[in-house]
């Protein structure tokens, strides 16, 4: 099987409130997939889910073939799924510079023994942060502003800063919630050659969208959901001629 | 074409970088008091030198992983007492009674920590606060074991390399200490776990979608710090010779924590202004502890209403002005 991440009757209540019932489908490995669906269709909940900041009531979620239910964000992080909040969430007293280190470091072990006595292992470490981190920099456009206080930036360049920040991390899989949303064109424009540019370099990306323009050029797969539910799933274009997904976003 | 943006843009307001002249000056201030002869002031210089490794400690629980907590007099006080206790009563080393002391302090920590930091904003500092006097008036009722509320007196002297460590040469060895602490906290600070504990206090969320285990973090910067504050125990208990529990007290949590606050939250250079203000300040106006109460609450409300980062932001205030004067002054 090819499919990098799984969901397999996914469901989520908030008590009496069922905000995902039943939710399945799959994401192939290199795929860019979008995620679309009219306000409270229960987007956002499925991507929580899959981040790992809320556990499922009922299903399963798989991640390269591992099970991930229940599993919490910061192990499925270390596994390969970056994300990108919708409301950015830099770390406000960091430069931009120092918010992608903080993606860019490996966490497979904590280091702190090295890192306090600044052995040769921990500045090996230290270098290939700095290297990752320089990459994804040069990947948006953020050399400019790489010194600033991130909290100093307009908001299109710290959702630019949030990009980069989950791509310096070099993940298998990058959520992105909402990323066009409040950006000029040319900004537009820098976060779609980057999402491709990261496609091409082997990252699968899912992303939620409500710009349809910028959905229809980058995505090879869109899910579409209404009222918690699946309604759509495949080619882009099969999604929009749907008659569930126009009915869903137009009312009956 | 990319290389070095990120080297170029390391040193933050958040983050410490290597600044040589500030090595320099911190050198140099500590070598000063080399030249005095009169004890109460080499006394004096030891006493603030030993806060200052506190100060440096709750700031990085404080300051840097964001928790208020209020109990770092409890693990000063373990720190202080484990040690003297083991000399006094069972005649152990006061250097293996620093490891034990060391060893005890992070095991109770960790205990403590586990289920406190899970706590946020005030539920923290009020449950840190409870174990700080939990600890003071357990110290103060198990009278056989810890002497009470006379605490200890006799405590043998530090010996290091053959030498009786007094006078100046404990004040060297205070200074020495404070520098292998200062150097290996910014080691820290400069590297990915610095990193990780300054983002999971700036946003939790995103820095656990970032890999960062947040409670892990918690209870590593809790930890350390203890461990930090119990080193000064250990050098306080061992520089008077006597212990008392006074010295596990919270109100002594508050002075240092009025020091951190006056020199700016999670910035090391204002908090070492802060902390010497307040240590070395009354001494020079002569003030009795009443005034002193009262100095350091006014200072404490002027820090609030026009300073809020504390000296050390009021300091990088200034200097950034500073920068664009000349940066303005450079075009025009």
């Amino acid at each position: 099987m090819s499919a990098l991440l799984s969901l397999r009757n996914v469901g989520r209540r908030f008590g009496g409130l069922a905000a995902v019932v039943d939710v399945d489908f799959e994401i192939a490995a290199g795929e860019i997939c979008g995620l679309i669906g009219p306000n409270g269709a229960g987007k956002s909940t499925t991507f929580n889910l899959i981040a790992g900041d809320i556990a499922p009531s009922s299903g399963q979620l798989f991640f390269a073939g591992r099970d991930i239910t229940g599993s919490p964000s910061h192990a499925n992080a270390r596994l390969g799924i970056a994300r990108m909040f919708q409301a950015v969430h830099l770390f406000e007293s960091m430069t931009v510079a120092e918010n992608i280190l903080v993606g860019a470091d490996r966490r497979d072990r904590l280091g702190l023994v090295s890192a306090v006595l600044c052995t040769s292992v921990h500045r090996r470490r230290e270098r290939a942060a700095i290297e990752m981190a320089d990459k994804a920099i040069a990947l948006l456009g953020l050399q400019d502003v790489a010194g600033q206080p991130a909290a100093s930036l307009p908001f299109g360049k710290q959702r630019l800063v949030g990009v980069a920040r989950a791509l310096a991390a070099e993940p298998r899989l990058l959520l992105l919630d909402e990323p066009a949303a409040g950006l000029s064109e040319p900004e537009i424009e820098a976060l779609a050659n980057a999402v491709q540019r990261a496609r091409t370099a082997g990252v699968t990306v899912l992303m939620v969208e409500h710009n349809v323009a910028f959905v229809m050029k980058l995505c090879d797969h869109v899910v579409a959901m209404h009222d918690g539910r699946k309604i759509a799933d495949g080619k882009p274009a099969e999604v929009q001629g749907s008659a569930a997904v126009q009915e869903a976003y137009l009312g009956t | 074409m990319s290389g070095g943006a990120v080297l170029q843009a390391r040193s933050s307001a958040s983050l410490p970088g290597r600044n040589p002249l500030l090595i320099v000056i911190a050198v140099l201030g500590l070598l000063l008091p080399g030249l005095l002869d009169n004890p109460y002031y080499i006394n004096l210089a030891t006493n603030a030198t030993i806060t200052l490794i506190v100060a440096l400690s709750l700031n990085l629980v404080v300051g840097y992983s964001g928790q208020f907590a209020l109990c770092h007099a409890a693990f000063y006080g373990i720190g202080a007492y484990v040690p003297a206790l083991l000399a006094t009563r069972w005649n152990v080393s006061p250097w293996l009674g620093l490891v034990v002391g060391l060893a005890f302090t992070t095991a109770i920590t960790t205990i403590v920590s586990i289920p406190v930091v899970r706590l946020r904003g005030y539920f923290l500092s009020v449950a840190t606060l409870a174990f700080g006097y939990f600890v003071e008036i357990f110290v103060r009722q198990t009278t056989e074991i810890t002497g009470g509320a006379y605490g200890v007196n006799n405590l043998p002297i530090l010996v290091l390399f053959g030498q009786p460590l007094r006078g100046l040469a404990y004040y060297f060895f205070a200074a020495f200490t404070l520098c292998l602490i200062a150097v290996l906290l910014t080691n820290m600070m400069r590297s990915g776990v610095g990193r990780a504990i300054v983002a999971m206090r700036d946003s939790p969320g995103a820095a656990a979608a970032s890999g960062i285990h947040v409670t892990q973090m918690r209870v590593l910067a809790f930890v350390i710090a203890a461990d930090i504050a119990a080193v000064a125990g250990w050098l306080q208990a061992f520089l008077d010779l006597s212990i008392n529990p006074q010295m596990l007290s919270p109100e002594l949590t508050f002075v240092w924590l009025f020091m951190v606050l006056i020199g700016g939250l999670g910035h090391p250079v204002g908090v070492v202004l802060g902390t010497l203000l307040l240590t070395l300040g009354p001494n020079f106006i002569g003030a009795a502890s009443f005034d002193r109460a009262l100095v350091v609450a006014v200072l404490m409300i002027i820090v609030a209403l026009f300073a809020p980062q504390g000296i050390g932001g009021l300091f990088d205030y200034i200097l950034v002005r500073g920068r664009e004067r000349l940066h303005l002054g450079g075009t025009a």
